[in-house]
C-alpha cells in the first residue's frame, strides 16, 4: 500500500466516515460471526441443551471423508472457475471497450445473465443440459461430437456447473474491467504510440500495469465467491439432499447448509465454517502481502 | 450543518415508512378473539388454506392466523424461526423425523395435558401413535394418514392388454419381482414411455426395505441394516437400466416431478403416498392430464413380499409451539384438524385423513369413483413409517447419496452394505 | 498493419458473435418459456411459439405489481445506503491514515468469507430482538453496508494521488469536504459500477427475504416468484413470465448508466 508520510487523521474524522456502513457490519455480520466461533466450540443444535466440546468438531472435521471430499471439490470449481471467469471477463471488456457498432446491445446482453432470476437460469439449463433432447447435445450431435451426460454423471456435472456460472458471470467481471478500463489515462496509450509499440506491448505494459488495482479486486473477489457457490449447485442438481450426482458436486458451503438446516448440527457447521473461512482468509492475506510486487496504485 | 440535520430528519422520515405498527399483537384482542400464529407451508391455495379458511368461518373465539411458507424453503425457514426464538404458536411438520431433534430442542409441547383439558378423544387417531409420540408422550397430531400405494392408469394397461396391479393383489401375486416384471411389460423402451415411476426421494428408493420395517439405525443407536437395502437398490438399478423407469439422475436434473411423469403418460404406474389422489385431483381441475379420464384412475396396494400386507408410510401433523402464550387456542385449531370435521376437509381434496367414516367415504368417492380403489384406498392395514427415530433425516441424505452412487455404478454389490454401515456409525457417533 | 488490424477486428467480431449466441440462447429459453404452458415449456424448449402459447402465464401475476412495488422499495433505500457507506467507507479505508487501517479492512472482507447459511441465525436473532421480524427494515438494515462496494471503491480512491488531496489539506479543506468536492466527481464510474451492483443484489436477493418476511403484502419480487412453486407442482410457466418482466428495471438502469463507460468522458487527467 502506499507509504507516504503522512499525519494520522483525527480520529473522529476517521469515525465519521467509517461508522455510518460500520456500524451495520458489527451489529449483523460481526456478533453473528463471533457467535459463530463460539459455536464452534459447542454441540449446540439450536435448543437449550448444548455444552461445551472444545475442539472436538475440529478434530471431527479432520476426519470427515464428506467434508474432505467437499474441500476438494470445491477446490477444483475454484481453480476451474476463477480462470475461466477472469479471463472471460477481461477479454469481453477489453473487446467491448473500443468503439464497435453496437457497444451498448453487446454490454447488455452480456450482462443481462447476471440480472436474470435463479429459477429461470436453472430451468433454462435444465433443459439445455436435458440427457436426452438438450440443446446442447443436439449442437454436439450436428458437429458430428458424441453426446456427454452433462448434469447426469460425476465426471461431466461439475464442468457443466462451472459453464453455467461462467455463463453468468463472466459478464459481471466485464464490468468491473470496463470500469477499470475507463480510467486508463488516454495519453498513457498515446506516449505508447509514439515509442511504436504494438497492440501485444500496449497490453502488457499500459493496461494490465493499469487494471492490477482492478485485477487484484476482481480476483479476491472471485476467489471469496467460488469458495462460497452454493444456489447454482442447490438450483441445478441438489436440492436438499446434496449435490448430485452422488455427491459430485458437494461443495464446502453444501456440506455446511446440510449439516445446520437439514442435521441441526450447528456446531459443527460453524466449525466447518470456521475452516472455510480460514482457508479463504490466508489465500486472501497471501494475495494482499503479494500485491506490492504487482498492483500499481497512484502513478 | 443545517443541511445535514435536514438530510438526517428526511432519512429518519424515510424509515418511519416501513416502521408501521409491527409490534407484537397481545394474546387476545378486544372482542375476546384468540389469533393463533400457525406456520406451515403452503401456496395459500392449498390443503392448508383451505384448513384454515374453512375453521376461520366457524364462529368460534379462536382464529388462526396463517403464516405461508414457500414450500421448498420451509425446513430453512422454520429451522430459523424455531432455533431464533421467534414467537409462534404452532407450526406444520414438513420433514417428520425432524420433530425428534426438534423436541430435544424443547421446541415442542407434549399434549397429553391439553389433550386431557380438553376432552380430545384421542382414540381416533391412536392408530397413528408411533408416529406422533416420544418416550410415551403425545408430541403431534395428525390431519393426515400416511401410506403409499400403487397408482396406475388403467387404460394404460388396457391398452397394452398386461395384468393390472389390483388383479395381481387379488391373486396374492403383487410381490416386488412381478412389480420389476409388470414395468417391463409396460415400458416402451424408448426413453419417452416408461413402466413406473419411483421417485427421487430417498425413502423412494428403499420401499421393499422400510416395508420390511428396516430402521437402518434403531431408536437406541444400534445398526439395523441388511440385504434388503441392497435388493432395494438392484430393484431400482434393474429398471433404470432396462430403461423402464425414469433414471433418477434425470428426474432430478431435468426437474421432472413424479405428478408430471403420471400426468403426461410418461409413466403408467407410480408407488407414491397417501396424498396422490389430491394431486390428480388437481392436474385435472388445471387440465395438465390430457389422454385420460379420472374414471381410468386407479389405486391398490404396495408391491409385498410378505404374505401379511403392510404398507409404509406417516401421518402428517402439527406441533404446538412450547414457547407459544396461546397453548390451548393452539391446541383446539390441531384438535380441530384431527378430527371428523378436519377430516372432511381432507377428503374434499384428495388426501387421505387420518380418520375415515362414512361422511369421509362419501367425500372421497368423488375423486376416487373406482369402488375397488376406494376400497384399497381406505383399508385399514398396518404401516411402518421410514426410518422413525432421531436418526432418520440422516439416514435420508445418506440413502440418496448411496443410491445414486449405486445407480452410477460407483459402489458395486459388495461393497454397498460394509460401506453404508459405516456411514450409519458415523451418524450415531456424531448426534447428541 | 492495416491487414493484421482488420484481421483482428474480424476474430473479435467473431468471438463477440458467438458469444452473444450463446448468452442468447437460455435467455431465448426463458423468454419463450413465458409464453408456453407446462407441457410444452418442457417438451419443446426451442420452439418460439406452440399452438397453446398465449398470454395466460402473465395473467396470472396479479400479485405482482405489488411485489414489484416492495422490490423497488427495498432496492431503492438498499442501494442509496450502501452507495453512501461504501464511499464513505472507502475513503476512510484509503485515504485516511489510522492505526489498524489494513485490520479492520481485512475483518471487513472477512465476513464476505462466511457463509451466511451460519450466520443467519444469530442475525436473525439481533433483527428479532429490535422488532424488525417481518418488515422491510430488517432488509434493508442487513444490507446497510457492502464489503464488495467498499473494496471496489476503496480500490480506485487508491489511484487518485494523495497529492491532489494533499494541497486540499494544506489549504485547511475538511476531510469531507475533499471526499465530496475532489474525490467523489472523479468517481462516476466506479460510483456507476456499484450501483448496478448492489440494484442487481437487491433486486434478486432470495435468502434473506425468505428469512425475513412473512407477510404476503410484504413479499419482494424473488420472493413472490415462489407462489408458483406448490409443494405438488412447481408451475414454470409464471415464473418465467416474471423472470422476464423483473429484467426490465435492472436492464433500463444498466443502459442508462451506459454513459459512465464511454472511454474517455471521464477520469481523464486524474492521474500523471
Amino acid at each position: 500500500m502506499n507509504t507516504k508520510s503522512l499525519e494520522k487523521t483525527p480520529w473522529p474524522t476517521v469515525l465519521s466516515f467509517l461508522l455510518p456502513g460500520f456500524i451495520g457490519f458489527i451489529l449483523f455480520v460481526f456478533f453473528p460471526m463471533l457467535s459463530t466461533f463460539l459455536i464452534s466450540f459447542t454441540n449446540y443444535s439450536g435448543g437449550p441443551n448444548w455444552k461445551i466440546v472444545g475442539i472436538d468438531n475440529y478434530l471431527t472435521i479432520a476426519k470427515d471423508k464428506h467434508f474432505l471430499q467437499s474441500l476438494v471439490v470445491t477446490v477444483k470449481f475454484v481453480l476451474i472457475g476463477v480462470s475461466l471467469q477472469i479471463i472471460m471477463g477481461l477479454l469481453f471488456a477489453m473487446l467491448l471497450n473500443r468503439n464497435i457498432l453496437g457497444q451498448t446491445f453487446f454490454r447488455s446482453l452480456f450482462f443481462m445473465p447476471n440480472v436474470l432470476s435463479s429459477v429461470g437460469i436453472s430451468l433454462a439449463f435444465s433443459l439445455i443440459f436435458h440427457p436426452t433432447k438438450g440443446v446442447a447435445n443436439q449442437i454436439l450431435e450436428y458437429f458430428g461430437l458424441p453426446d456427454s451426460p452433462w448434469l447426469t454423471d460425476p465426471s461431466t456435472a461439475l464442468l457443466s456447473i462451472i459453464m453455467v456460472v461462467l455463463w453468468m458471470s463472466f459478464g459481471y467481471y466485464m464490468i468491473i474491467f470496463l470500469g477499470g478500463l475507463q480510467s486508463i489515462n488516454s495519453s498513457l496509450y498515446e506516449a505508447a504510440d509514439i515509442d511504436g509499440a504494438n497492440g501485444v506491448q500496449k497490453f502488457f505494459r499500459v493496461t494490465l500495469p493499469m487494471l492490477s488495482p482492478t485485477m487484484f479486486f476482481a480476483l479476491t473477489m472471485c476467489i471469496i465467491n467460488s469458495f462460497k457457490v452454493f444456489d447454482q449447485i442447490f438450483m441445478m442438481t441438489g436440492g436438499t439432499d446434496g449435490g448430485g450426482p452422488a455427491g459430485s458436486t458437494n461443495v464446502v458451503v453444501y456440506d455446511i447448509y446440510q449439516n445446520s438446516f437439514r442435521n441441526f448440527r450447528f456446531g459443527y457447521a460453524s466449525a466447518e465454517s470456521l475452516i472455510l473461512l480460514i482457508i479463504i482468509l490466508v489465500i486472501t492475506v497471501i494475495q494482499f502481502n503479494n500485491q506490492k510486487k504487482w498492483v500499481t496504485y497512484d502513478i | 450543518m443545517k443541511k445535514w440535520v435536514a438530510l438526517f430528519l428526511a432519512a429518519s422520515a424515510c424509515l418511519s415508512l416501513f416502521a408501521n405498527g409491527k409490534s407484537d399483537a397481545p394474546a387476545s384482542s378486544a372482542d375476546g378473539v384468540t389469533k393463533v400464529d400457525f406456520y406451515v407451508w403452503s401456496d395459500g391455495n392449498d390443503e392448508y388454506s383451505r384448513f384454515f379458511d374453512t375453521f376461520n368461518e366457524q364462529d368460534l373465539n379462536v382464529k388462526i392466523n396463517p403464516k405461508y411458507i414457500v414450500p421448498a424453503d420451509y425446513g430453512s425457514k422454520l429451522t430459523t424461526l424455531l432455533a431464533g426464538g421467534i414467537s409462534m404458536d404452532a407450526y406444520m411438520q414438513k420433514s417428520q423425523t425432524d420433530m425428534f431433534p426438534q423436541y430435544n430442542n424443547g421446541y415442542i409441547e407434549p399434549l397429553d395435558d391439553l389433550i386431557a383439558s380438553h376432552n380430545y378423544d384421542y382414540n381416533q387417531v391412536k392408530s397413528w401413535n408411533a408416529s406422533i409420540a416420544i418416550d410415551g408422550k403425545v408430541v403431534a397430531l395428525p390431519h393426515r394418514g400416511g401410506k403409499y400405494y400403487t397408482y396406475y392408469n388403467n387404460k394404460a394397461f388396457e391398452a397394452k392388454g398386461v395384468p393390472t396391479p389390483t388383479e395381481l393383489v387379488e391373486k396374492g401375486e403383487w410381490t416386488w419381482d412381478k412389480f420389476v416384471e409388470i414395468s417391463q411389460m409396460m415400458s416402451e423402451n424408448d426413453e419417452k414411455t416408461f413402466g413406473s415411476c419411483l421417485y427421487t426421494w430417498g425413502s423412494c428408493s428403499v420401499y421393499p426395505a422400510a416395508q420390511e420395517g428396516m430402521n437402518f439405525i434403531n431408536a437406541d443407536g444400534s445398526l439395523d441394516v441388511d440385504n434388503s437395502l441392497l435388493k432395494s437398490f438392484q430393484i431400482r438399478k434393474t429398471l433404470e437400466d432396462g430403461l423402464d423407469i425414469p433414471k433418477l439422475v434425470d428426474l432430478k436434473v431435468t426437474k421432472t416431478h413424479y405428478s408430471q411423469v403420471f400426468y403426461t403418460g410418461m409413466a403408467p404406474m407410480l408407488l407414491i403416498g397417501e396424498w396422490f389422489p389430491g394431486t390428480v385431483q388437481n392436474g385435472f381441475s388445471k387440465d395438465l392430464i390430457k389422454d385420460y379420464t379420472l374414471d381410468d384412475f386407479r389405486i391398490t396396494r404396495l408391491p409385498c413380499d410378505s404374505a401379511d400386507y403392510n404398507s409404509i408410510g406417516a401421518p402428517t401433523f402439527g406441533h404446538v409451539h412450547a414457547k407459544s402464550k396461546k397453548k390451548d387456542a393452539a391446541f383446539e385449531v390441531l384438535a380441530w384438524m384431527a378430527s371428523p370435521a378436519g377430516a372432511l376437509v381432507e377428503a374434499k381434496m384428495g388426501f387421505l385423513p387420518p380418520m375415515v367414516d362414512d361422511k369421509v367415504m362419501e367425500v372421497l368417492a368423488t375423486n376416487v369413483p373406482d369402488k375397488k380403489s376406494l376400497e384399497y384406498f381406505t383399508e385399514d392395514v398396518p404401516v411402518k413409517p421410514f426410518y422413525y427415530t432421531k436418526y432418520g433425516s440422516k439416514v435420508e441424505q445418506i440413502i440418496s447419496q448411496y443410491v445414486e452412487k449405486y445407480l452410477l455404478g460407483e459402489i458395486g454389490d459388495s461393497d454397498l452394505i460394509p460401506a453404508f454401515k459405516a456411514e450409519m456409525q458415523t451418524i450415531v457417533d456424531t448426534t447428541n | 498493419m492495416t491487414s493484421r488490424f482488420k484481421i483482428g477486428n474480424l476474430i473479435s467480431s467473431v468471438i463477440i458473435f458467438l458469444t452473444s449466441l450463446a448468452v442468447l440462447l437460455p435467455i431465448y429459453i426463458i423468454v419463450t418459456a413465458a409464453f408456453k404452458n407446462e407441457v410444452d415449456i418442457f417438451d419443446r424448449p426451442i420452439a418460439i411459439l406452440t399452438e397453446n402459447s398465449g398470454l395466460f402465464n402473465f395473467k396470472q401475476l396479479e400479485m405482482f405489481p405489488l411485489y414489484i412495488w416492495n422490490s423497488i422499495k427495498v432496492t431503492f433505500f438498499c442501494t442509496v445506503i450502501q452507495l453512501g457507506t461504501a464511499s464513505t467507507g472507502a475513503y476512510a479505508f484509503s485515504k485516511l491514515k489510522w492505526k489498524g487501517r489494513d485490520s479492520i479492512f481485512l475483518l471487513y472482507l472477512m465476513s464476505m468469507m462466511i457463509p451466511i447459511q451460519v450466520i443467519i441465525i444469530p442475525q436473525f436473532m439481533i433483527i428479532r430482538s429490535f422488532g424488525l421480524y417481518d418488515t422491510h427494515l430488517a432488509l434493508i438494515m442487513v444490507a446497510s453496508f457492502t464489503v464488495f462496494g467498499t473494496f471496489l471503491i476503496k480500490q480506485f480512491f487508491m489511484t487518485i494521488p494523495d497529492s491532489l488531496l494533499e494541497s486540499a489539506r494544506i489549504d485547511g479543506a475538511h476531510e469531507w469536504l475533499i471526499y465530496w468536492k475532489i474525490v467523489m466527481p472523479l468517481a462516476k464510474t466506479v460510483l456507476a459500477t456499484v450501483l448496478i451492483f448492489s440494484f442487481r443484489w437487491f433486486w434478486n436477493e432470495f435468502f434473506s427475504a425468505l428469512i425475513y418476511l412473512t407477510s404476503p403484502e410484504l413479499k419482494t419480487l424473488p420472493l413472490g416468484m415462489t407462489d408458483f412453486v406448490t409443494e405438488y407442482m412447481v408451475y414454470y410457466g409464471p415464473q418465467m413470465a416474471a423472470a422476464m418482466i423483473s429484467i426490465i428495471p435492472v436492464m433500463i438502469l444498466f443502459i442508462s448508466l451506459q454513459r459512465f463507460f464511454i472511454q474517455g468522458i471521464t477520469s481523464s487527467g486524474i492521474k500523471g
